[in-house]
């Protein structure tokens, strides 16, 4: 149990950067998931929180103490590897039993401390067995136990349940987040994956080309995103990112598409008018609504029911639209709908910086 | 289907007995008389003697060369094998300057024919007064099995996952133990692969042997063949028991290593 501190910290390979100053503080206990396309740190990040690759400049603390110079056996921490990282050579058990013999513990209490890491991930009967013998959804359980066996200050993570099937994944993340919720160990999670990024963590670390685009809880990044980056990051289907500018008449607010065509805003939206900006709404928070006083007609283009849902990708001017029903839904494609976007749910962001206004 | 399989037996077939027959006609002279050696050849022999290996072991003294090729060939892969491994790994798993530069300096080494060097390694070899020794021939062997040795066994190295190393080290290995315990162990069909070449390579070295060692005392087995022939007289049946002899210990270290050479241990570890 300790926190972790990042501060500051770079990384470069050669004169190539990749992390440019990083800054993050966790507090003990907490789960935090860095997320962000592929290349953009976040496991080399882990990485060197591990301790296995050197920190260019900055400081990581774990617990207080700053670990920057000291090997991966002596920071007191478990990884979770991508590709599990089994021991072939040993059983699961001496899988799982393996770092509290390096640390020179009795045999009495390896045996015990296995056996309950067992019991938590239904283990049991699998000690016997070499890794090769496993399934992929007990090697990754197997990984965790050896994890969760060293009760270490710090768990990390590294993508791990990539390598699962769709099924299993969403079976694991559950396990996973309960696990933590029983063990409270200070956690950091890797994914490029935003649905385990929003279903798993007490806060996200949205990560991009070596910078931190932003933290916080997922709730509040899904609500208030800092940015066009991270407001089309989380979330699925994609936020809708649509440029043009506000024009009041009336007492209606209207956006003019920069592609032509418009939208008309919910009444109160704020934005200062005659500015070129990004609007951005989400698909879910855009509603049928032939009635009411800020609807505006959209062309059907394509319709995909999954059953639960219906996405409908509609046109205006020359800009597509993605809306998100929740329910089934009749359309004729190349008519047009009416549409009306939820009251409060607008993002505008600066169209240049992309920052949020 | 029944003709498909007969031709491939039979071609099987004849490929084992271009194999075998070589060595049971080794083994057959050996342990015939010198009549009928000399006389029209013969598949079976009409009486069996141990005279030529009572001849060559007693009258010959060929303990002594099989001795000597044994410490040279044991030398030379048991430091092979522990000098490459280091030298292996470092090339495999960490980054530096000229990396490249001297993995490419290593092929070359291993690349470059013994008969260019012989002259120049012998005159070195005398300079630095290892001429005429065990230790000399053991310097001069290793100048190219390890190259040889490295060459091969970063490809064993770079097929264990770097994330079990990896693991190795967060449960509290070191770098060394990390090699000792982990990479180690996974490469040991790689390993015991690398060591039969080397072995091999040099117990059947003849050529800087020859150039080398002049004293009795001193010859390792293919050399003390090599002088039992006397200008044109060809002692076959002596010869024969010597190779015989002589291919004793590699068919040993092979029967023994081929366990060792179960593959597919790493199966499972990663990913699967």
């Amino acid at each position: 149990m300790a926190n972790l501190t990042i501060r500051d910290v770079r990384k470069s390979y050669g004169s190539v950067p990749v992390l440019h100053g990083v800054s993050i503080e966790i507090p003990d206990g907490e789960f935090v998931i860095l997320v962000g396309p592929s290349g953009c740190g976040k496991s080399t990040l882990l990485r060197m929180i591990a301790g296995l690759e050197t920190i260019t400049s900055g400081e990581i603390e774990i617990g207080e103490r700053v670990v920057n110079d000291l090997p991966p056996r002596a920071r007191d921490i478990a990884m979770v590897f991508q590709n599990y990282a089994l021991y072939p050579h040993k059983n699961v058990a001496e899988n799982m039993g393996y770092a509290l013999k390096l640390a020179g513990r009795s045999k009495e209490e390896i045996a015990k401390r296995v056996n309950a890491a067992a019991d938590i991930l239904d283990l049991k009967p699998l000690l016997d067995r070499r890794p090769s013998q496993l399934s992929g959804g007990q090697r990754q359980r197997v990984a965790m136990g050896r994890a969760i066996v060293r009760d270490p200050k710090v768990f990390l993570f590294d993508e791990p349940l990539s390598n699962l099937d769709a099924k299993l994944r969403v079976a694991m993340r559950s396990e996973i987040k309960e696990l933590h919720q029983r063990l409270k160990t200070t956690t950091v999670y890797v994914t490029h994956d935003q649905i385990e990024a929003m279903t798993m963590a007490d806060r996200i670390v949205v990560m991009h080309s070596g910078v931190v685009e932003q933290v916080g809880a997922p709730l509040d990044l899904y609500d208030r995103p800092a940015n066009t980056f991270v407001a089309g990051f989380l979330g699925s289907p994609a936020m809708n990112i649509l440029p043009g500018q506000i024009r009041r008449e009336n007492g209606t607010t209207i956006f003019d598409l920069a592609g032509g065509g418009i939208l008309l805003l919910p009444p109160g939206t704020e934005g200062e008018a005659g500015q070129p900006l990004l609007l951005g709404v989400r698909p879910e928070h855009i509603a049928v609504d032939p009635t009411g006083d800020a609807s505006f007609d959209a062309d059907v283009v394509v319709l995909e029911p999954t059953g639960a849902d219906t996405l409908i990708t509609t046109r205006i001017g020359s800009t597509d639209l993605l809306v998100l029903i929740r329910d089934r839904m009749e359309a004729a494609v190349g008519k047009p709908l009416q549409l009306a976007i939820q009251p409060g749910r607008l993002h505008l962001f600066e169209p240049n910086s992309g920052r949020r206004l | 289907m029944i003709l498909g399989r007969v031709l491939s037996y039979l071609a099987l077939g004849i490929a084992v007995l271009l194999i075998l027959f070589p060595i049971y006609w080794m083994v057959i002279t050996s342990l015939k008389l010198p009549r009928e050696i000399y006389r029209v050849p013969s598949l079976w022999p009409k009486a069996f003697t141990l005279d030529n290996y009572h001849a060559l072991l007693f009258d010959e003294g060929f303990l002594r060369p099989i001795l000597n090729s044994l410490i040279v060939a044991t030398t030379v892969t048991v430091v092979s094998v522990i000098f490459s491994a280091f030298a292996a790994y470092s090339m495999v798993r960490f980054r530096y300057r000229f990396r490249g530069l001297i993995g490419r300096l290593i092929l070359f080494a291993y690349l470059t024919p013994g008969s260019l060097l012989f002259i120049p390694l012998s005159i070195l070899m005398a300079q630095v007064g290892l001429s005429n020794s065990l230790q000399g021939l053991i310097l001069v062997d290793l100048a190219f099995s390890v190259p040889l040795a490295t060459w091969l066994l970063q490809g064993y190295f770079r097929s264990v996952p770097r994330e079990l190393e990896e693991q190795g080290l967060i449960d509290g290995l070191s770098r060394m133990g990390a090699l000792l315990r982990i990479v180690l162990p996974l490469s040991a069909p790689g390993i015991a692969a690398v060591s039969i070449f080397v072995f091999t390579g040099a117990w059947n070295e003849l050529l800087f042997a020859l150039v080398l060692v002049s004293s009795e005392n001193q010859r390792t087995a293919p050399l003390a063949l090599n002088y039992l022939i006397t200008s044109d007289v060809l002692p076959w049946g002596p010869l024969m028991a010597g190779a015989v002899i002589s291919s004793l210990p590699l068919m040993i270290l092979y029967f023994v290593a081929q366990h060792f050479m179960v593959q597919g241990l790493t199966a499972g570890s990663v990913k699967g």
